[in-house]
């Protein structure tokens, strides 16, 4: 795999485990938030991820081939969205509850 | 009897001896009297307190005070209790020790401990439970009843300072602005009610996403609000996720020291990539962990991590390692592995000891499914060919890992996959490597190590494969293996899986039916036609092996004699469409006229001749006839009237040649080319009328090159390159045709013809290139191996035309010229060297005479002290030299055998033993072998010889 290909599970806002229809159904929401027209380089990645995904095959060998040994290791923080997440209320509250 | 108590005697009475001598039991009494008081002396040391007076010494209670500063206050307590018994005066002292315990349990979290005395106190001493306001309403914040506490804030009238008290309390305590929304102590509208709901929502909002400006407005919020140090954080933590640092530190600088908010003000540093001195809980480490910047860190030190692998040096990239290992202490665990996975592989590859690398990434990583996918995925890359053997047997780890994870399922799509990668990736590894590992796999058993690092089975990976995802490809990769490693037997047993795993694929059945073919079957390859017919009656390879098949059959009756039954094969064979207008009507009345040769009917004969002829031409009659007399094995050849090439017409030779050969393609006929008509095809093909079209020319160079006619089939190479049209066959056909000492021109044609059809995208050229490339075939007398390296060489533009050009004028079959090297070929390059030290390298045959350094021309001497530099120089390589040996030892008698092995029993080696007895000790390499020079003969005196007759 290229390593600069995004991650088309990333691409199409949808977990690893996501059956035919989920894949589907976020494609077709992703292409109403990226239109042709409106954001061509989006929509050619959201394109190229549904390609890669809606083949059984095609997303098995994803799975299992997919990882590049030979990427740097800074592309590994770009995967894992390391970059101040949105942690909910929860974390922030256990710290307050705390004296 | 006196008594011992003096009574009414208040200046005491003297004690006497006699007392005591005649009262035991006062002795006792004093004895018990005094150890007491002993006692209560050592009590009052240590509780400090007076055990004497009634009234509380200021030392007690100083020292109750200072356990109560010192958070002791279990122990103030205790001693605070001891001193209320002794004297009500210790009440304050008593009720200040309850009030730091309970202090001293909220911060221990014991609320529920606290409550129980708070109401201790409350039932004791309910005077002083306006002294414990305070920790009363932290136990209620604690509790969520925040109602109590703040009720006293719907009273408009009250006091300022108790107002003030409440909203300190606010501001210090309340973490949980939900429940002081809820409130019912205060009317819905009140305005902290409303600030403390509109400042949960915020907060909510601000923690989930990226919200707008306008929602963190909070008009509600009052400046002097106790709640506007929330404020304050909500929009630094929506500055944080904005990425506005500053305007992040801003904000966080406005919130009050003593407030609930403050207390994320240690993560916040963290977060945004700074480093703290103080210690972290395990919440901030969790908040970190989750909402921090750790690329801002990380990336430096990756980055140095990167430089010291490329450097490839053990002590940068341990140093390294340890500056990730630091970097990535806050991070989310589930990164951390997958650092130090990701860098413990790389350093593996670099053969950085693990306990090392380990050790300076802070543990060693998991062998879970992500490892053995990614330490497999890294062998693959590897260059060398031993890296794909062991990413093999990785890849077994990492299914056993998986499956245990649930990656998915045993004999799943996925499953399939990647038995199907694994099989593949075994099969295509040489065969040494394979045999190697098996050995060592065998060699661990046997020592009792188990049965270590085993190489998967393709045969099992294959099957799994098929079975978990029955798909097209992956049986024709099986077959493909099973092809080449396997019997025939198993091969078809491949293809019978197939068949019934997918009973719409023709490909298998057409594999049986070659196979059946191949072992003269010809009724099992019948019945598999018939089953691919059903499938696709129209596909030409069906088409084909139908003809052929009938053909053999009738072949077979005929070579059996039973021409009863022949006839029957040529009456199915006649009812077939024909390809070609006449050409199955001709095969029937060649194999009729057969027929009638084996029944003896010379009028049949004459018939049917005449009807082949009238139909093909008597040339194309002539070819089909002795072909098919040679595969019945049919001696009528003196039957048939031959063609006098004298007197027919060169062309008319040619054309019936081509269609001869064309009929012979279509049934998969040999056509026997008589070598005498050589001359005259050749000479017609380079008439300028000649009527041959560029397919039929093909046609007739594959049947001069099957007939072991070189030059003819050179011929049509030269012709149909001058015409310059499919030249990427032509140059193919030319390069199978070439001789073997001609190599550069046949690597030259190889790689041309490849890079042609590449371009022209002829993938069934490509194919058959390719598997010629990869077959070891004969040439001549030489057995010849083509080099499989031409596949991937690649060619150029100005390459391409040069051989093209040179090739258009060698027009004439080549004789042997040892200088002989063409202009197009690349002396610089080594793959393209004709030496014979570069071709023994390669492992390419050589004439032993030819790596002989002697020039004939010099005179020998025999006597002349060979020494070892003699030698120097390539040498064949050793499985040839080996090869040789073994053919010079069966040349041996048994008497050298034997003189050999004596000396070899003597302490010889077996070279120089050879020697010895076969050369006499000659021209070895060996220095201790040598022989010493021999003093040359003088020659006699020219005038002895005549002594004596003057």
């Amino acid at each position: 795999m290229n390593q600069n290909t995004p991650d088309p599970y990333r691409v199409l806002g949808i977990e690893q485990s996501a059956e035919d229809e989920q894949i589907r159904a976020a494609y077709l929401a992703k292409l109403k938030q990226f239109p042709p027209d409106r954001a061509p380089e989006e929509f050619e990645q959201v394109r190229d991820a549904y390609d890669l995904l809606r083949d059984r095959r095609r997303r098995a060998r994803h799975t299992l081939f997919s990882i590049n040994p030979e990427a740097p290791l800074e592309s590994l923080l770009d995967s894992t969205d390391t970059q101040r997440r949105f942690a909910g209320p929860g974390p922030w509250l256990a710290v307050l509850k705390e004296r | 009897m006196q008594t011992l108590l003096p009574s009414g005697n208040e200046q005491g009475v003297e004690v006497t001896n006699a007392w005591i001598e005649q009262l035991p039991s006062a002795q006792l009494f004093l004895k018990r009297y005094f150890m007491a008081k002993k006692q209560d002396k050592k009590n009052a040391r240590s509780s400090g307190v007076n055990p004497s007076g009634a009234a509380l010494l200021p030392e007690e209670v100083e020292r109750v005070r200072l356990l109560i500063v010192e958070r002791h206050s279990k122990a103030a307590l205790q001693l605070a209790k001891d001193l209320f018994k002794r004297s009500s005066a210790a009440e304050d002292l008593l009720v200040d020790a309850y009030r730091a315990r309970m202090e001293d349990l909220l911060s221990l979290g014991m609320a529920v401990e606290a409550k129980t005395v708070l109401g201790i106190v409350r039932e004791r001493f309910p005077a002083a439970l306006p002294r414990m306001v305070k920790v009363e309403q932290e136990i209620c914040a604690r509790d969520g009843r925040l109602d109590q506490v703040v009720a006293p804030l719907a009273d408009a009238s009250l006091a300022v300072e108790e107002r003030e008290r409440i909203e300190i309390f606010i501001r210090q305590r309340v973490h949980d602005l939900s429940a002081l929304a809820a409130v019912t102590s205060l009317p819905q509208e009140h305005p902290l009610r409303v600030a403390a709901g509109a400042l949960a929502a915020a907060f909510q909002a601000v923690t989930e996403g990226p919200v707008d400006q306008a929602a963190l407005a909070l008009q509600e919020v009052s400046r002097r609000s106790p709640l506007a140090s929330w404020k304050a954080l909500i929009r630094a933590i929506a500055s944080y996720h904005r990425r506005e640092d500053e305007a992040c530190s801003q904000w966080l600088r406005t919130i009050a020291e003593d407030s609930v908010p403050a207390r994320l003000l240690p993560a916040f540093v963290v977060m945004r990539g700074k480093k703290l001195e103080a210690k972290l809980s395990p919440a901030e480490h969790k908040l970190i962990a989750i909402a921090g910047d750790h690329a801002a860190t990380l990336r430096p030190a990756l980055a140095a991590m990167e430089k010291a692998l490329h450097s490839k040096k053990q002590k940068p990239i341990l140093d390294a390692a340890r500056g990730v290992n630091a970097a990535s202490e806050s991070c989310d665990a589930r990164l951390r592995e997958r650092l130090r996975r990701h860098i413990a592989v790389r350093s593996g590859m670099l053969r950085i000891p693990p306990p090392s690398i380990n050790a300076a990434l802070g543990g060693a990583p998991r062998w879970d499914a992500s490892y053995f996918r990614l330490l497999a995925r890294t062998l693959e890359e590897q260059q060398f060919v031993e890296g794909r053997a062991e990413a093999a047997i990785v890849w077994e780890d990492f299914r056993r890992e998986a499956l245990k994870e649930n990656w998915f399922a045993a004999g799943g799509l996925v499953d399939g996959i990647l038995s199907l990668h694994m099989a593949q990736l075994v099969a295509n590894l040489p065969d040494e490597l394979v045999e190697e590992m098996r050995e060592r796999e065998v060699s661990y058993r046997k020592q009792g190590l188990g049965s270590g690092p085993c190489l998967p089975s393709p045969a099992v990976h294959f099957e799994r494969a098929c079975t978990a995802d029955p798909h097209s490809e992956s049986f024709q990769s099986w077959l493909n293996w099973a092809v080449k490693r396997g019997s025939w037997q198993v091969v078809d047993q491949v293809a019978e899986k197939w068949r019934h795993a997918l009973p719409g694929d023709i490909q298998p059945l057409l594999h049986l039916v070659e196979s059946a073919e191949k072992r003269n079957a010809f009724k099992k390859s019948l019945s598999y036609l018939e089953q691919a017919e059903k499938l696709d009656r129209l596909n030409p390879a069906v088409r084909r092996a139908k003809l052929r098949l009938l053909l053999a059959t009738v072949l077979r009756h005929l070579s059996q004699r039973k021409s009863h039954l022949a006839q029957g094969g040529i009456a199915e064979l006649a009812s077939l469409p024909e390809v070609r207008s006449g050409e199955i009507a001709a095969l029937a009345a060649a194999l009729s006229w057969c027929v009638a040769v084996v029944d003896g009917d010379k009028a049949a004969c004459a018939a049917e001749l005449n009807n082949l002829e009238q139909g093909v031409g008597k040339v194309a009659a002539h070819l089909l006839l002795i072909t098919l007399l040679r595969e019945s094995t049919l001696s009528a050849l003196k039957d048939l009237p031959q063609v006098k090439i004298s007197r027919a017409a060169a062309l008319d030779l040619l054309t019936g040649t081509v269609r001869a050969c064309l009929l012979g393609e279509s049934a998969g006929l040999v056509l026997m080319l008589p070598s005498e008509w050589d001359k005259t095809l050749i000479a017609a093909l380079y008439l300028p009328n000649c009527p041959v079209d560029a397919a039929q020319m093909l046609v007739l160079g594959e049947a001069a090159l099957l007939n072991n006619s070189p030059e003819l089939a050179y011929a049509v190479s030269s012709v149909g390159l001058l015409q310059g049209k499919v030249n990427a066959r032509f140059l193919f056909l030319r390069a199978r045709v070439l001789p073997g000492w001609a190599r550069l021109r046949l690597v030259g044609c190889m790689s041309a013809a490849l890079e042609l059809a590449r371009r022209e995208r002829n993938t069934v050229l490509i194919g058959k290139i390719l598997d010629c490339l990869n077959e070891t075939g004969k040439r001549g007398r030489l057995a010849y191996r083509y080099d499989p390296r031409i596949a991937s060489k690649p060619i150029s533009s100005e390459q391409l035309d040069r051989i093209l050009e040179e090739e258009r004028k060698l027009e004439q079959f080549p004789i042997y010229e040892a200088s002989q090297i063409p202009k197009f070929a690349l002396e610089d390059d080594p793959d393209f060297c004709d030496c014979p030290e570069c071709r023994a390298q390669r492992g390419e045959w050589v004439d032993p005479d030819e790596l002989d350094d002697f020039d004939e021309d010099e005179d020998f001497d025999e006597d002349d002290d060979l020494g070892d530099e003699d030698f120097d120089g390539p040498m064949p390589p050793p499985e040839m030299m080996r090869g040789m040996l073994e053919q010079v030892l069966k040349m041996l008698s048994a008497k050298q055998k034997r003189q050999i092995q004596r000396l070899v029993d003597a302490g010889d080696d077996p070279l120089t033993a050879m020697d010895k007895v076969i050369n006499g000790g000659l021209s070895m390499p060996d220095a201790a072998a040598k022989k010493a020079k021999a003093a040359k003969p003088t020659p006699p005196q020219q005038g002895s010889l005549f002594e004596g007759i003057r």
